[in-house]
């Protein structure tokens, strides 16, 4: 039960448990080719809460090793069973970047996936102060009419994830129960999902899309469909295998089975629902996918993590002549009720407030500028970085709202719909995944042979992009090396495709790195 | 490896081999692409068609990733062998 003014309603937990009760025996996972049902899950999770509760550690955070294995999700939702926060780590990530995660977070708690006894040594053997270890597996089970949930405060965090920072550490990100049901509380409004539904899984637990796939299925009482790891090239199997009915990627993944030429006509009837996020999404891949989904309802979603996975979309209905879109890139629509947005024009001034449909004053300002995002939804600010909560929130002076600066470019046409422009700083988007450019020259300056780096991200036509790294060397140094070094830091997303040695990094006028000049002089001008 | 299309894999890839200081010789049968973290998923589909538009045939990708070793070298191989 949520204290406080949110007391009528559940928290995505509870729901989760109420789905429990009303379809216990109906299936709650499947992963690969094991299906487990509500009871089933619900009873495992309840024994990780119970085993959190006996710890009494006053930390809020709990971290799970997110191997997308049953001892995982049981965990996921035992810590929030527990009344605490959960906090993913990447069993693919360098073990560095999941110790610098754990100890910024004090974490004293883990749980381990059933796959994941490599991750856990480097950890227990690298973490300094010391940690308990859960193995849901095997843990005792519980009658699921006595599983509750521990009291909340709306202002309690239900999960903390971190994003690439621009000082080389990656950022804290704590999310509220009131900022995660608000999500979900939109969005089964919004959507009539049924027990029936089919939900896939394919989000990476780190990246906060993948709350949209389990608390929407389990709040439904319907079924999380979750591909085999590394298992890209073969969803349209997967598709035909499990038939979801409710889809959820990013883009790239449909521009992976349009090239493989899987999206043929018809050819996933059972998908009634397709949400995309991540990355701006191509009216072309859309196009291709709409035609192997004809039965499906397409939606494009937009959020940063500080926004609680996505604030606002456009659904795409009738001919696709009318689908919004710019430069080929379809339109974010507009933001959820219960959260309003605005362009910031110059410094500091929200000059449009584009929509509050809570109360109904959806005002249209036609025009350009940063996209900064207010409401139920958008976190208080980062994880113990007031440096940081300065750069990124302000309090708009007239209407007295705390705005984060998404740092996205939008622009806002006569009816209120947003476009996403491109970035105003040097954050991009690489697989869906945000990439902080100044934190891989952070990283690259950190070898001892590197004078300096400059990171740039070039967009291709068609493609996911590629990360160019310009090096300034002190003494020679061996592509293959930088690799490995850089690899051993950071996610492999982040690794640099090309490491490109120069002479001199040439400054502009304004005496900043001069980009241009360097693609000009070293990428033939491409 | 003496297969026609290993060499176009290597002409394909040489300057990025070149760069992560890779020898054509490490490119056996076994070696796979998209695992080693040579190339993305999306990278390998385009190493794909351009292997497809050199040799002026079509690969079904899922009869190919049936076998289990397509994105490796000896996978390729295979794949283009049969067309």
């Amino acid at each position: 039960m949520i204290e406080g003014d949110f007391h009528i309603t559940l928290s995505p937990a509870e729901r989760v448990l109420q789905s429990a009760l009303k379809y216990p025996d109906r299936p709650a996972l499947e992963l690969h080719d094991s299906t487990y049902t509500y009871l089933e899950l619900t009873e495992a999770a309840a024994a990780v809460a119970h085993s959190i509760a006996a710890l009494n550690d006053p930390c809020p955070f709990v971290a799970v090793i997110a191997d997308k294995s049953f001892s995982c999700y049981a965990g996921i939702l035992g810590i929030l069973m527990a009344g605490k926060a959960y906090m993913p780590l990447n069993p693919r990530f360098p073990a560095a970047r999941n110790l610098y995660m754990l100890e910024k977070a004090r974490v004293r708690t883990i749980i381990a996936g059933d796959n994941s006894d490599e991750e856990l040594d480097a950890i227990l053997d690298n973490y300094l102060d010391g940690m308990y270890v859960i193995f849901p597996e095997g843990t005792t089970s519980q009658v699921t009419s006595q599983v509750t949930c521990e009291v909340v405060h709306p202002q309690d965090p239900a999960y903390l994830l971190f994003t690439s920072g621009t000082t080389g550490k990656p950022k804290g990100v704590p999310v509220s129960i009131r900022n995660m049901k608000g999500y979900v509380d939109f969005m089964l409004k919004t959507y009539d999902f049924q027990p029936e539904d089919r939900f896939t899984q394919i989000f990476d637990l780190t990246f906060d899309l993948s709350l949209h796939d389990i608390f929407l299925t389990w709040s439904s009482g319907a079924c999380l469909c979750v591909p085999q790891e590394n298992s890209s090239f073969a969803m349209a199997r997967f598709i035909r295998e499990k038939q979801p009915t409710a889809w959820f990627s990013v883009p790239s993944m449909v521009m992976l089975m349009e090239r493989m030429r899987l999206l043929k006509s018809g050819a996933f009837p059972s998908v009634r629902l397709s949400f995309f996020c991540g990355e701006p999404l191509n009216l072309r891949s859309l196009k291709a996918w709409k035609n192997a989904v004809p039965q499906s309802r397409l939606i494009n979603l937009y959020g940063p993590t500080e926004a609680t996975i996505a604030i606002a979309q456009y659904q795409l209905t009738g001919n696709p002549r009318e689908w919004k879109c710019e430069a080929g890139i379809i339109s974010i629509g507009k933001v959820f009720e219960g959260n309003s947005s605005g362009l910031l024009k110059g410094t500091s001034q929200v000059t449009s407030q584009v929509t509050s449909q809570v109360t109904c004053e959806v005002t249209c300002e036609v025009g350009e500028g940063e996209l900064c995002l207010s409401g139920t939804q958008v976190v208080e600010g980062y994880f113990e970085n007031e440096e940081a909560d300065q750069a990124a929130f302000f309090t708009d002076p007239v209407s007295g709202q705390r705005f984060y600066k998404t740092g996205d470019l939008v622009k806002v046409d006569m009816d209120g719909d947003l476009f996403f422009m491109g970035r105003k700083d040097a954050e991009v988007k690489v697989s869906g995944y945000r990439v902080n450019l100044m934190e891989i020259e952070y990283v690259l300056e950190g070898y001892e042979k590197v004078a300096q780096a400059v990171v740039i991200f070039e967009q291709g036509a068609e493609s996911q992009g590629v990360i160019l790294a310009f090096i300034l060397g002190k003494e020679e140094i061996g592509e293959l090396e930088l690799y490995a070094f850089t690899r051993a830091q950071l996610p492999g997303y982040m690794v640099p495709g090309k490491f490109i040695f120069v002479k001199e990094i040439p400054l502009n006028v304004n005496g900043k790195v001069d980009v241009a000049s360097l693609k000009k002089n070293y990428c033939d001008g491409k | 490896m003496e297969s026609e299309i290993s060499k176009q894999v290597i002409q394909l890839l040489r300057n990025k081999l070149q760069r992560l200081s890779i020898r054509e010789n490490e490119l056996g049968a076994n070696f796979d692409l998209v695992k080693s973290g040579l190339l993305n998923s999306l990278e390998f589909v385009d190493l794909v068609a351009s292997l497809e538009r050199i040799n002026d045939c079509e690969i079904d990708f899922e009869e190919a990733l049936d076998n289990g070793d397509f994105t490796t070298i000896g996978g390729l191989i295979r794949a283009f062998d049969i067309k």
